[in-house]
């Protein structure tokens, strides 16, 4: 759970953060058609703690981790870290920034490069930000991180084609970890690998927060292991926030309809819970975040929708205690 | 089916992928067949269904019975004819299995022309009365739509109406939904259920994921290192599971309705590339049970109650995989 006491000022804020990516002819014209990746997202990520960023393809779960670690720029809208507004910053101030903040991608074969070994990789960054002066240094401290992600430190020499996905995971994550960054984005860490190696990372994963005092983002599609390592879910429809809550609340008190019927979609491993199960499949699909529908992004597909839904955007307000959602209804 | 054996010859040498699968499916049952990428699972439906490039695949042995005749043994005439018309297969990415230059009617309709010596009239209405089966919206307009005009899902609906063209009485599915959205998915799996009943179907449903199945499966067949290592009817699989991999692959998944829990059992190391028949129990260098007469001789299957067949010369009795 969180290590922060009330009043603790968070990790990471993100305040109405917009990203919009210009589409089609004329798409540098100001008023072109565009993207709605992102489209005014607002939270809080507290030290110590782990925040589930969920939702379905295209809804901007990963575009929102990347535009606050300023991999893309925002459109508009401010990402305090540790009180500073990256977004505020110039180019050398950001690159001393980045040491604070990581991340670990999706795909363990794509992002490790296939010519540099194991030892160039996860030095790299020591040396990029010139950690150590001496090449000895770097080659102890990249030692000690293989130890520390669970690899043999003698696998310094090996290319990465020499890996399972497993292990490149665990290359990616001692890469992500070399500058002992604060925050890390976690961006589908486990969704390409093969179900008896997932457990491997999660479980790795969650006890280097619990040596280092990590704080994570944690983006993901599989909401069954989202609850398993979460402490708090924020769900995303459509460039924006339906609902963030508490783990615990948000599963088994879901206010908005999209929350409750993502988690009714979530099969479970056990035939007879899942005869007992009453079930609300969804039916349409995600419209295009060129024209998001006018109001509540989610009335196209929502069981309960009213005509309000079309003409007003619903509040983002407080239901319960640390327990926020955006319906007219919910 | 009984027996399989399919190798590869690769420059390192013979890999081989199944080793003596045998299993029985019933009209209109629903089998799920269970494993991690390179069990084997797909190679033993794509050498059922002839559909192997062949070198460098090669089914050394087994034999393959639908309505008494040897689907390994047919014409090439006559298997083409049973896979268009008796048995259809629906694969993963429905993007490569569409031919892009082709609208997607012309392609449902190709198989209805083809075995069922329909019109092009008779096939254009039996088209869109498919996609209409499978809940596309303006389905008579959509057929004249190319692969790329539809979206993920909707493409799996299509490839699904494409299968059922002729009205089979087997449909194979590989991992049709692991591309898609949980929300699509749950369309997918109940649209599955429904047709099965309305077209007394049986199906093949192969996956990675223990968890669809739970819901969908009447029986399931659990695979690793090419081989058939646990098979039971679903309630008995997830209750009592007997082989260690099952035991450790149920303890892996988290669950949606559940408790966080200290930490997931994770199966330690990786699972094996076979470059020769197995002489031991494939999971027995990641088996916490193992014993020495597991290293020295692969286990054969065994019936520990009606109908449920283990593969383990230990057979340890979990306690609860799943809490």
């Amino acid at each position: 759970m969180t290590d922060a006491t009330p009043g603790d000022r968070p990790l990471l804020r993100v305040v109405d953060l917009v990203k919009h990516f210009p589409v089609g002819r004329g798409s540098l014209r100001p008023g072109a058609a565009a993207v709605h990746a992102v489209d005014g997202v607002t939270f809080d990520v507290a030290r110590g703690e782990t925040l589930g960023l969920v939702g379905e393809s295209g809804c901007g779960k990963s575009t929102t981790g990347r535009t606050i670690l300023q991999l893309y720029e925002p459109t508009s809208g401010h990402v305090f870290l540790d009180g500073v507004d990256l977004v505020a910053l110039d180019r050398r101030q950001l690159r001393a920034a980045r040491r604070k903040m990581q991340m670990i991608f999706q795909d363990p074969f794509a992002s490790l490069n296939p010519r540099m070994t194991v030892g160039e990789i996860v030095g790299d960054p020591l040396r990029v930000h010139r950690v150590f002066s001496t090449g000895r240094q770097v080659e102890d401290e990249v030692r000690r991180l293989l130890a520390l992600v669970r690899l043999d430190p003698s696998y310094s020499n090996r290319y990465p084609h020499e890996f399972s996905g497993g292990q490149r995971q665990r290359i990616g994550v001692a890469r992500a970890l070399a500058l002992q960054p604060q925050l890390v984005v976690c961006d589908e860490p486990i969704s390409s690998l093969d179900v008896s190696i997932q457990a491997q990372v999660v479980n790795l994963l969650v006890e280097l927060q619990r040596e280092l005092h990590l704080t994570y983002l944690f983006i993901a599609h599989d909401l069954s292991m989202v609850r398993h390592v979460c402490d708090r879910v924020a769900v995303m429809y459509l460039g924006v926030i339906v609902e963030l809550a508490p783990t615990h609340t948000l599963y088994t008190g879901p206010r908005h309809p999209y929350t409750q019927a993502l988690l009714a979609s979530v099969p479970i491993p056990d035939p007879v819970a899942e005869e007992n199960r009453t079930r609300a499949v969804l039916t349409g699909e995600i419209p295009s975040p060129v024209h998001p529908p006018s109001g509540c992004r989610f009335r196209t597909r929502c069981p309960i929708a009213k005509p309000i839904c079309a003409e007003q955007v619903p509040a983002w307000r407080e239901a319960s205690p640390g327990h926020h959602v955006a319906c007219h209804f919910a | 089916m009984r027996g399989l054996e399919t190798r590869f010859k690769t420059p390192e040498g013979s890999v081989h992928a199944v080793n003596g699968v045998s299993f029985t499916l019933r009209g209109g049952e629903t089998i799920g067949l269970v494993g991690e990428s390179g069990s084997g699972k797909s190679v033993t439906m794509l050498s059922l269904l002839r559909l192997l490039p062949s070198p460098p695949a090669e089914v050394v042995a087994g034999s393959a019975l639908f309505k008494g005749e040897d689907l390994l043994e047919m014409s090439d005439r006559r298997i083409r004819e049973a896979r268009g018309s008796q048995i259809s297969i629906v694969f993963q990415d429905p993007m490569t299995s569409f031919n892009a230059l082709l609208t997607i009617g012309r392609q449902i309709m190709e198989p209805l022309q083809l075995h069922l010596g329909m019109t092009a009239r008779q096939a254009r209405h039996r088209a869109a009365e498919l996609l209409d089966l499978v809940g596309i919206p303006g389905a008579r307009r959509r057929l004249r739509d190319y692969p790329h005009q539809f979206s993920g899902g909707m493409r799996q609906r299509a490839m699904i109406a494409m299968a059922l063209a002729c009205r089979p009485q087997v449909l194979i599915a590989d991992e049709p939904t692991t591309s898609l959205d949980v929300t699509i998915q749950a369309q997918i799996v109940q649209l599955v259920k429904r047709l099965r009943e309305e077209l007394d179907m049986a199906v093949i449903w192969i996956t990675h994921d223990l968890g669809i199945i739970a819901g969908l499966a009447h029986r399931v067949i659990v695979m690793y290192g090419g081989c058939l290592v646990e098979e039971a009817p679903v309630r008995e699989l997830y209750a009592n599971p007997r082989h260690p991999y099952t035991v450790g692959l149920l303890g892996s998944l988290p669950r949606v309705d559940v408790e966080r829990r200290r930490s997931l059992v994770s199966i330690d190391g990786l699972p094996p590339v076979l470059y020769a028949r197995p002489t031991s129990c494939p999971f027995a260098p990641r088996c916490r049970f193992a014993v020495e007469r597991c290293r020295a001789e692969n286990p054969t299957l065994e019936e520990v109650t009606p109908g449920h067949r283990v593969a383990c010369w230990v057979k340890p009795v979990a306690e609860k995989a799943i809490p």
